[in-house]
């Protein structure tokens, strides 16, 4: 029987997506988004907005990675030489 | 019987370990450009404006430098140097004048009184994953997350962007680990509805 609610089941996103539910309460989890589709919705939503985040910021690591301003690295190299 | 060391298989992190710890010359340098440029987008990420950041890659490779015969290379240098500039960071942060807690609760979704959402996720005309598949729609959402509030936007890059542990983030918080827990799922909530007109709806 299904008796998780949307609400209760958005709660346990984060802690389902790291495996960190309970059996008994995965269970439960598991069997209302096999019966709720607009709960599955939301969760690969979910899943979906905090990947694209790590891939946007990966580019952003890369990209300063190799643009690092010339300035910065001199100002450093003379605030260490000060000491 | 002490066992014997296990060989490291040589790693250009040591040759240039060896030469900071020597100071022999230009290794400073060496170290200030191979790593400064990554180092300065996670500033930017977590303090938001330029100058700072800068301040916080100046301020974090100064103490890495005096406290390098204290690294012990059980960790790649990368991955040293990133947790000292998320530390220099989270204490400016600590610093500045603490703007009043904004609420995140109009971005959250609602529910009936039966416990259903309000609104509908489900039949868009593709999936999610895909969607956010193409570059500009990951520029957006990382652009969504600078416009959370402060304490939110902390947490989710330092857990899903800069990959600390849940007490890590408690600990450097000085919030408990639920704490770090719920914001986390707040913060990414409240991003997946700052981004859903870009998710799709039939
Ligand atoms: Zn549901």
């Amino acid at each position: 029987m299904d008796r998780m609610t949307c609400r209760a089941c958005a709660d346990f996103l984060a802690d389902y997506l790291n495996g960190e539910l309970a059996d008994d309460l995965r269970i439960s989890f598991e069997t209302h988004l096999d019966r709720c589709r607009n709960c599955r919705a939301y969760l690969d939503q979910y899943a979906a907005v905090i990947k694209a985040g790590k891939q946007a910021c990966k580019r952003e690591n890369q990209l300063a990675s190799e643009a690092m301003p010339e300035e910065l690295v001199q100002a450093i190299l003379e605030a260490n030489k000060d000491r | 019987m002490a066992p014997l060391p296990t060989p490291q298989p040589a790693s250009p992190d040591e040759a240039l370990l060896t030469a900071l710890r020597t100071r022999a010359p230009g290794a400073f340098e060496q170290l200030v450009r191979a790593h400064g440029g990554r180092l300065l987008a996670v500033a930017r990420r977590l303090l938001g404006n330029e100058e700072d950041a800068r301040d916080a890659v100046q301020d974090a490779f100064l103490n890495a430098f005096r406290s390098i015969d204290r690294f012990e290379g059980g960790s790649l240098l990368s991955t040293w140097l990133h947790r000292i500039v998320v530390n220099v960071s989270l204490m400016k942060i600590r610093r500045r004048k603490r703007k009043p807690e904004e609420s995140l609760d109009h971005l959250l979704p609602t529910f009936r009184d039966d416990g259903h959402f309000v609104d509908r996720f489900d039949g868009g005309s593709e999936p999610a994953d895909q969607r956010l598949a193409r570059e500009e729609e990951q520029a957006a959402v990382r652009a969504a997350i600078d416009d959370l509030p402060e304490h939110y936007r902390t947490v989710l890059l330092l857990r899903d962007i800069e990959g600390l542990g849940t007490s890590e983030v408690a600990e450097q918080l000085a919030i408990t680990p639920n704490a770090v827990k719920l914001r986390l799922h707040r913060a990414r909530q409240a991003l997946r509805t700052l981004v859903a007109p870009r998710l799709g709806r039939p």
